[in-house]
């Protein structure tokens, strides 16, 4: 009984060793395939409304599901003669200004908010009016991640984000 | 004894004026300043909102982020006030302290792609001195900071400025003075029915 079946340890131990093998292919490709997907994001994108020759700002989520400590270093579009990331401030109790950035670190595995009040791409002297529910194209450019083409919408803003400027 | 009389009657009516939680906080003094509207129809400020009350907002139309929000404020104040059957009583007033910027063509564009109520809403424009005069009676500070270059060689200035919405009462003075961009609705609509 011991030999007769003896042939069969060494084949329990392959097909145990080929499942282990399946279903490791299958917990890491959807890991490679989410990571590619995944890596740099720009989520919920929006466009305040406004009119053609006017300015404009974008907000949105920038999310960076990587290892890697990567940096927006510029944005571009079509929709305006320039394009450049802004964060607003404020001053004093009541005093609100706005600045350039030329770089912008977004740390791996975290994320940056674009919201009113904050972070934002500005879209300087539009060339066409930007109505509620058209889409808009715009291209987030990073040092590592490279560009990132992300569709827009436009929506007219009813209420205020907070003044909190924090990175996540 | 006259001076007596005088001081009595300043205090009984700042007393008075103070009864509602809104005291006088201030007005635009002696001056009427001319200014345009989006129309291109010149306007006496703060003439046009007397016998009413005023929400005045102080805005530059090239701010892509807080004046936008101080302009959404306020139609959001307008839409409440018109639940409540009052918005007649209310004159909506947006200065623009970029003069050189916004003439009453740009003002009416920024006003028409939000499509805003204008029935009872003037966006004013005005000669650079007369809005820097007005923005000093008011207490608001608007100042060149930051700037962009176009590609066809265009500057265009951001302000550091003030960010406020303005209560004004039937007499033109100032009662109240909110953060623009960060206003409560309901707060504003409760304060401009104590001044009714």
């Amino acid at each position: 009984m011991k030999t007769k079946f003896k042939f069969l340890i060494p084949l329990f131990a392959v097909l145990i060793l080929l499942g282990c093998a399946k279903q490791n292919d299958e917990v890491k490709q959807p890991e490679e395939s989410t990571a590619h997907m995944s890596g740099m994001m720009v989520h919920n994108a929006w466009i305040r409304q406004a009119a053609e020759g006017t300015t404009t700002a974008l907000f949105g989520m920038i999310m960076n599901h990587t290892e890697v400590n990567d940096t927006l270093i510029g944005v571009s579009s079509d929709l305006a003669q320039l394009t450049e990331f802004h964060e607003t401030y404020q001053k004093e109790d009541d005093m609100m200004g706005m600045r350039h950035i030329e770089a912008q670190p977004i740390d791996a595995n975290s994320s940056l908010i674009l919201k009113p009040g904050s972070y934002h791409v500005m879209l300087i002297r539009l060339n066409q009016d930007l109505n509620v529910g058209n889409t808009k194209e715009i291209t987030f450019h990073f040092k590592h991640a490279g560009d990132i083409k992300v569709e827009a919408i436009v929506k007219e803003m009813n209420e205020m984000g907070s003044m909190d400027h924090s990175q996540h | 004894m006259k001076k007596l009389n005088i001081v009595l009657l300043a205090v009984i009516l700042i007393s008075l004026s103070a009864c509602n939680g809104l005291p006088i906080e201030g007005d635009f003094g002696p001056t009427h300043f001319n200014l345009i509207d989006q129309d291109n129809q010149s306007q006496i400020f703060p003439d046009l909102i007397k016998g009413k009350i005023g929400v005045v907002g102080y805005i530059f139309t090239n701010c892509p982020d807080i004046c936008p929000l101080t302009t959404n404020n306020m139609r959001l104040i307008q839409e409440e006030l018109k639940k409540e059957n009052i918005n007649d009583d209310v004159e909506f007033v947006s200065i623009s302290f970029d003069p050189e910027v916004d003439s009453p063509e740009v003002l009416k564009n920024f006003a028409e792609i939000r499509d805003l109520d204008l029935n009872n809403w003037a966006f004013l424009t005005g000669e650079k001195s007369i809005i820097d005069s007005l923005i000093k009676e008011a207490g608001v500070i608007a100042v060149v900071g930051d700037s962009s270059v176009t590609k066809e060689g265009e500057t265009i200035y951001y302000f550091i400025h003030t960010d406020r919405i303005s209560l004004i009462d039937e007499e033109g003075n100032i009662r109240k003075n909110y953060l623009g961009s960060r206003i409560n609705i309901k707060d504003v609509v409760a304060d401009i029915k104590k001044l009714l």
